[in-house]
């Protein structure tokens, strides 16, 4: 294998179901947003969890990654705003099967797409493994998930997220289902080697 | 329509194989591989009505470059091994520098496009810092 910067993509569903458990365990509004955190501390494991390995790195990740730590003349990218940092990096999924390649730099998907910021604490990592880790609540991207990518930057506000990712570090399609409502969430564990 | 197609990039034709087919950057690509992994999105996807069709596939990457229909193709710039020893514009600049300061010692006059061309590096380094380069060449 090559040109991978090998990824496993973890998603834990919790139903709509569990999010109203804790909804009505707490005295939430209805509706509102249950994150994976206050869901494994109340549930527990996620109902369904899939696993997903691969993904293909972008030219303009490989960039932008180069840019912020290995070259000795600043033209650009090397300031503080730009890594993929706890502020800085979304998750993104769409709904295009479009075939992944290197020089695309936004997920296919014309519509259906939608970047959520990181939960706290990530990214992180162990070894050389970063993990990236985002949830969508129940009223977000609702449709089939076809792909994903980790994004450094987004614009477009669309409700608790953004529409467009700025630079994408990697993109992956593949089948994870279709989401109608609960929290998923998604995990990119990105490994070096 | 084409028979097949050059790869300029690396492309990932997802669903094929399992988890999808890797074709490194001057692969040729036939078209069935392309139907054959819309094929297998519409499997996995039974209920999503809007997949894209390998034709509109085709179309969009070959007209964002990472498709093309002509096997004589140049690769594109990001996958082109770059010579180590191949001049780049600060190092010619920096050599630019040098000679000005050479014209000087001797008390010779610069020619202007050498001052022009040195200066040019500087103006790269302070006008470009933040700024764009975040979507991919």
């Amino acid at each position: 294998m090559y040109r991978t910067g090998t990824t496993i993509w973890v998603c834990e569903k919790w139903s709509e179901e569990a999010c109203e458990f804790v909804r009505r365990k707490f005295g939430f509004f209805d509706g509102s947003d249950i994150s994976s955190a206050l869901l494994r501390e109340i549930i527990g494991e996620a109902e369904v969890i899939e696993e997903i390995k691969g993904n293909l790195l972008l030219n303009e990740g490989i960039q932008r990654m180069q840019d912020m730590t290995m070259i000795a003349t600043v033209v650009s990218n090397q300031v503080a705003g730009n890594p993929w940092s706890n502020t800085n990096a979304y998750t993104g999924v769409g709904d295009s099967n479009t075939a992944e390649a290197a020089t695309q730099t936004e997920l296919q998907a014309a519509t259906n797409r939608f970047y959520k910021a990181m939960n706290a604490t990530y990214p992180s990592r162990s070894n050389q493994t970063v993990s990236f880790q985002s949830d969508f609540a129940t009223g977000e991207a609702n449709y089939s998930w076809a792909e994903w990518s980790i994004a450094a930057g987004a614009t477009t506000p669309s409700g608790a997220g953004f529409t467009q990712g700025t630079t994408n570090l990697q993109r992956k399609v593949a089948a994870l289902g279709t989401k109608a409502s609960g929290t998923w969430t998604l995990t990119a564990q990105v490994t070096f080697s | 329509m084409a028979a097949e197609y050059k790869a300029l990039t690396y492309v990932n034709l997802p669903f094929l194989d399992g988890n999808g087919r890797l074709y490194p950057p001057g692969a040729l690509i036939p078209h069935s591989d392309f139907e054959e992994s819309v094929e297998l999105a519409q499997a996995a996807f039974p209920e999503h009505d809007s997949l894209t069709s390998a034709e509109d596939q085709v179309a969009e990457m070959i007209k964002y470059g990472s498709l093309s229909e002509d096997v004589d193709a140049e690769l594109h710039p990001a996958h082109v091994p770059v010579d180590p020893e191949a001049p780049t514009v600060y190092g010619l600049a920096q050599q630019a520098k040098q000679l000005i300061e050479q014209y000087q010692a001797e008390g010779r006059e610069v020619p202007q496009e050498l001052q022009v061309f040195a200066d040019a590096i500087q103006s790269i380094n302070s006008g470009d810092v933040a700024t764009g380069g975040d979507q991919g060449v």
